[in-house]
């Protein structure tokens, strides 16, 4: 399928019954959306699970999508939705950040190298960290721009708010990332 | 890392940042990220097969359904047939019984213009009504005994309705020389269809040509069968599409996809203005704040 056909070109053949369409669509989007669910999942076990119920309503809504809507947008409101329907039945679990159990990265490093593991298990863990500390608004524009390759007026629709304001929310995202990692940088410098 | 934190919210290094042109981006980009373990992949992509081909099966079904198992099943199309049969003989009596009075009410109108019941002892040749007139008058002109005339016939009336100053036809065989049969008091020979143009006498010439002045005898036949009502209903299909556009935007809606939801509601209103929308989601949509400038 070539790469020039839009999401919404590939979505519209999808709903008609092109499975090749589903398929070049799924490639395309389905690691920006694991990552996104990944990221934002209180729960690591929750990952696969919304992602899958994302892609199976996706699958029912098919028929309904017009390409007046944005592809990318429509199937993470999707997750989005999914997630938060989960938070609201248990209100004591928060999204991954401050105190959230999830990791993302857990076990990530474990494919590295036993000389480079400790290294990449440390700096992840920091910048993990980092990210984590982040506010709950702050590290979603950060994911979705960073992780998942989304512009900032997608974003804006997304999140339900303007591209200024997701530009103002990385903004202070960018500044406590690299506030975090000052003393390191300027260790390094000084090296 | 960058050393220059001093500035951080220097609009220079957000845009780095933003387009990966940065340490920090550079950093982000080079963290092992979680990706879909593959039985999931499958999974996923079993499912999507599955539903596809079962969406795909269900339409079959659902002709097949429609064709053999519903109500009238294998006798839809019998029925249809008898319908058509009943319509067009219905259609038929119809026609005739309305030519008698017609011809009774203009021949009332026409006696003090025709001359007596005195046959002509060579008649004019008779003048070809325009094609409208033909196709009204003479259902299976010029060819005589024409059975009475089925639906596809009045809609040819009324596409062709025509003035009287309509071209004339090619000219007609010759009048016969022997002189034209007899007529009644009146002036005025019955519509009889199994009379040849060429036998038509003159007073059936005037009357056929005077027809198109009179609107009433098109207005019937074409409200019956050609004219519909407006507004145009949709079509099935075009009723499905439009139902489903407002599920979606109700779906939108739902999502909080405001901007969306206002354009796809823009589009569906251009496509179809008239179409019903319930009164629910008419006022969410009403509801809805106004686009944000950015």
């Amino acid at each position: 399928m070539a790469n020039l056909t839009s999401d919404e070109d590939l979505a519209l053949r999808y709903r008609d019954g092109d499975l090749a369409a589903f398929e070049e669509l799924y490639r395309r989007h389905s690691g920006g959306l694991y990552r996104f669910v990944a990221w934002r999942s209180p729960r690591r076990e929750w990952v696969d699970e919304v992602v899958q119920d994302s892609w199976a309503a996706l699958h029912q809504a098919r028929g309904r999508y017009v390409a007046s809507a944005s592809f990318r947008t429509f199937l993470y409101q999707i997750a989005r939705n999914r997630l938060i329907d989960l938070l609201r039945h248990d209100p004591r679990i928060v999204l991954a950040g401050d105190s959230g159990p999830g990791d993302p990265a857990d076990g990530l490093a474990d494919a590295a190298t036993p000389e480079q593991a400790l290294d990449t298990r440390q700096q992840n863990a920091r910048l993990h960290a980092a990210i984590r500390a982040l506010p709950d608004e702050q590290r979603e524009a950060l994911v979705l721009q960073q992780f998942s390759g989304m512009g900032l007026d997608e974003i804006a629709v997304l999140c339900g708010t303007s591209a200024e304001t997701v530009k103002s929310r990385l903004r202070y995202a960018m500044r406590k990332l690299r506030a975090h990692f000052a003393p390191e940088s300027t260790k390094e410098a000084g090296a | 890392m960058t050393t220059r934190h001093d500035r951080p919210d220097d609009d220079r290094e957000l845009d780095a940042f933003l387009r990966g042109e940065d340490d920090l981006s550079a950093q982000l980009r080079g963290l092992d990220q979680p990706a879909p373990p593959p039985e999931l992949d499958a999974r996923i992509r079993a499912q999507a097969e599955a539903a596809l081909r079962e969406a795909a099966g269900a339409a079959n079904d659902a002709e097949e359904r429609a064709l053999v198992t519903s109500p009238l099943g294998r006798w839809r199309a019998p029925l249809a047939l008898a319908a058509t049969v009943v319509i067009g003989v219905s259609l038929g009596l119809q026609w005739d019984g309305w030519r008698e009075k017609e011809a009774q009410a203009l021949s009332d109108a026409v006696a003090p213009e025709l001359p007596a019941v005195a046959p002509a002892p060579a008649p004019e040749p008779v003048q070809p009504p325009p094609p409208a007139v033909m196709q009204e008058a003479l259902p299976a002109a010029p060819v005589a005994k024409a059975p009475a005339p089925a639906p596809q016939r009045h809609r040819n009336v009324d596409r062709t309705r025509a003035p009287v100053e309509t071209p004339a036809l090619p000219a007609p065989p010759a009048p016969p020389a022997a002189p034209v049969p007899t007529h009644t008091d009146t002036g005025v020979v019955n519509y009889a269809p199994q009379r040849s143009l060429a036998e038509a006498p003159m007073p059936d010439t005037v009357a056929y040509a005077r027809r198109p002045e009179n609107g009433r005898r098109v207005e019937v036949t074409g409200n019956r069968i050609v004219r519909p009502a407006p507004p145009a209903p949709l079509d099935a299909a075009a009723e499905q599409r439009a139902r489903q556009g407002l599920q979606l935007i109700g779906e939108l809606l739902d999502l909080h996809l405001d901007d969306e939801a206002r354009t796809t509601w823009a589009r569906f209103r251009a496509e179809y203005p008239t179409y019903p929308v319930p009164e629910g989601l008419l006022r969410r949509i009403e509801a809805l704040a106004p686009p944000v400038k950015q």
